[in-house]
């Protein structure tokens, strides 16, 4: 007689239907990831023969064979250059910006409100092409540098939007007193916004890191060359070299998703309780 | 002094501008000036065309064929993705026992990043040897060729962008769910409503901004999508898949037809200011 429960929060009800949904959604969820572990540790032929058993014999050589033809310890190494950077470029310019926007007297403060809101509807993609001549003359593509500042503008408007709803939640009365103080707009920023907007910082640095990590259209174009490239598009470039090793290309993934993985699962708490904070004020 | 502390407000504010003016403005107007432009067969110069670009890609079957996949695969894959990922977070916003590990487990695939999401469903889809076929083969139903089939591969490329898209997308509902404060609902309880009442008359309203945002961002983000067509169909089969990004991106890079591809890309803009300028809209509506 149970029935579904999601739109109450009485008790009266079986939670029995509540699991099987449940269950069903996480194998759903899981089972690709599972599959792609599991098929990272057999051979290719076996994956051919047997694609959803538990591996045989445990192939763990294919990652350090994935590690090695795949190029990682160079990839990896400009992945994290790139994530890095533009979490830095993104959460200081966004900061900032957030700053102005909510708390100081700006003539057009709800214009430029506006018009990142529409920075956030209109990204960078649609205007890869041009973009691709315009760095092209200015011998930015091929660097990292091109391409953290292209990342820090895709990343920058949706960064503002959520710093500045955490910003406008912030008392009144804490900037106040300094103001009274004598403390100026930077130190104002520096010593009270900017430390209790820390939770969205979190959120919105987390959401910069995955995006950067796994981001790809952009980097295949602008980083064509091989001693660039990071995880994302090196994954691509193997997959076409190695096409019949499935063991390699699941490893290879594998090594990939790993890190993100981990830290998303470690920091998800903090991450969905930065996004209710936010609150996503308009 | 009282210029400098008017001037002051706008510093903090120039790096983020400046970067919109070079990623949003510039390019727009690049974009369409470069789309009134052609290289000449003769000289191998660019010279200025008018409309040619436009004619020429408004007489195409394959950019009409490409517009209409988008649109088709849109209307399908947004109200999806917003339908489950309601359903999903409302499901995981619950207490009940175990359920942080069920949360976990589902918002794993928005850390899994789009390609290694193509590399995996396409092993998952695959004809002979894929998991999905070995479960329809074992429940008696025929092998399905989902990615090479002309009725199948855009529901296919749904599944896998919807894979990641729905507990994305239910990460920020399930954020604007904890804002609402439970004495709310409790109290349209005890006056007799419903489960269903206080979700329509309550929830929902109370979610609105949230999921004005989320269907903004969701639009955008379909409008988009790219690796995983790459990745898994190329646009095939017979162009069944063949999305607008995809679609420009081939006749920019691939073909070289930098005209034909900034023309399309004018299209894709004008589409996109309307489609946001609709949906911002509906989110100024209710302050």
């Amino acid at each position: 007689m149970g029935r579904l429960n999601i739109f109450g929060s009485g008790r009266s009800q079986s939670t029995l239907p509540n699991y099987i949904i449940l269950i069903l959604l996480a194998l759903f969820a899981a089972l690709p990831i599972l599959l792609l572990v599991s098929n990272s540790l057999k051979s290719t032929s076996e994956i051919a023969s047997s694609p959803f058993a538990v591996p045989r014999d445990f192939l763990w050589s294919n990652y350090g064979e994935a590690f090695d033809k795949g190029n990682y310890a160079v990839t990896i190494r400009n992945s994290a250059i790139l994530t890095i950077s533009t979490i830095a470029g993104s959460l200081t310019v966004a900061g900032l910006a957030a700053y102005a926007l909510s708390r100081l007297k700006l003539k057009g403060s709800n214009v430029l409100s506006f018009y990142f809101l529409v920075g956030i509807g209109v990204p960078a993609q649609l205007f890869i092409i041009p973009l691709f001549f315009m760095w092209k003359q200015l011998g930015l593509v091929n660097t990292h540098v091109g391409l953290i500042i292209i990342y820090t503008a895709l990343q920058s408007p949706f960064a503002t939007y959520l710093l500045r709803s955490y910003m406008l939640s912030i008392p009144e009365e804490f900037v106040d007193a300094a103001k009274i103080d004598g403390a100026s707009d930077w130190q104002v920023f520096r010593h009270i916004i900017a430390p209790l907007t820390g939770p969205g910082f979190l959120t919105a640095g987390l959401v910069i890191g995955l995006f950067t990590w796994n981001e790809f259209l952009f980097a295949v174009t602008f980083l064509p060359e091989k001693e660039f490239k990071p995880v994302a598009t090196s994954l691509y470039a193997f997959q076409g070299r190695f096409s019949r090793d499935w063991g390699l290309t699941n490893a290879g993934s594998v090594i990939m998703m790993a890190p993100v993985l981990i830290l998303f699962l470690a920091l998800q708490r903090r991450f969905i309780e930065g996004l209710t904070q936010g609150g996503l004020k308009a | 002094m009282r210029v400098r502390q008017q001037i002051i407000p706008y510093l903090f504010l120039l790096p983020a501008l400046i970067l919109l003016i070079v990623f949003n403005l510039l390019p727009t107007i690049a974009t369409v000036v470069e789309s009134t432009f052609v290289i000449s067969l003769r000289s191998g110069e660019r010279v200025f065309a008018g409309f040619a670009n436009y004619n020429r890609i408004f007489n195409d079957p394959v950019f009409w064929k490409s517009l209409q996949v988008t649109v088709v695969f849109s209307l399908i894959v947004n109200p999806l993705q917003i339908a489950l990922a309601l359903g999903l977070s409302m499901l995981i916003n619950q207490k009940l026992p175990g359920i942080g590990i069920f949360r976990s487990i589902y918002l794993l695939p928005v850390a899994v990043s789009l390609n290694v999401t193509a590399i995996v469903w396409r092993l998952m889809l695959d004809q002979n040897t894929g998991m999905i076929n070995g479960i329809l083969f074992n429940l008696g139903i025929e092998r399905q060729p989902f990615l090479h089939s002309v009725d199948l591969a855009l529901w296919s490329i749904i599944m896998i962008a919807s894979w990641i898209g729905v507990p994305l997308w239910s990460l920020f509902i399930l954020a604007g769910l904890q804002n609402i404060p439970p004495p709310v609902l409790e109290a349209a309880k005890i006056d007799g409503a419903n489960a269903w009442q206080s979700f329509t008359r309550i929830t929902l309203p109370l979610l609105r901004r949230v999921l004005a945002f989320v269907l903004v961002a969701d639009t955008v983000a379909n409008f988009l999508l790219f690796a995983p067509i790459l990745l898994t169909t190329q646009g095939g089969p017979q162009l069944s898949t063949n999305l607008i990004l995809y679609e420009t991106y081939r006749r920019g890079f691939v073909y070289g037809d930098l005209g034909a591809s900034a023309a399309m890309l004018s299209v894709m803009l004008v589409i996109v200011f309307i489609i946001v300028g609709l949906e911002l809209y509906v989110l100024r509506g209710q302050d």
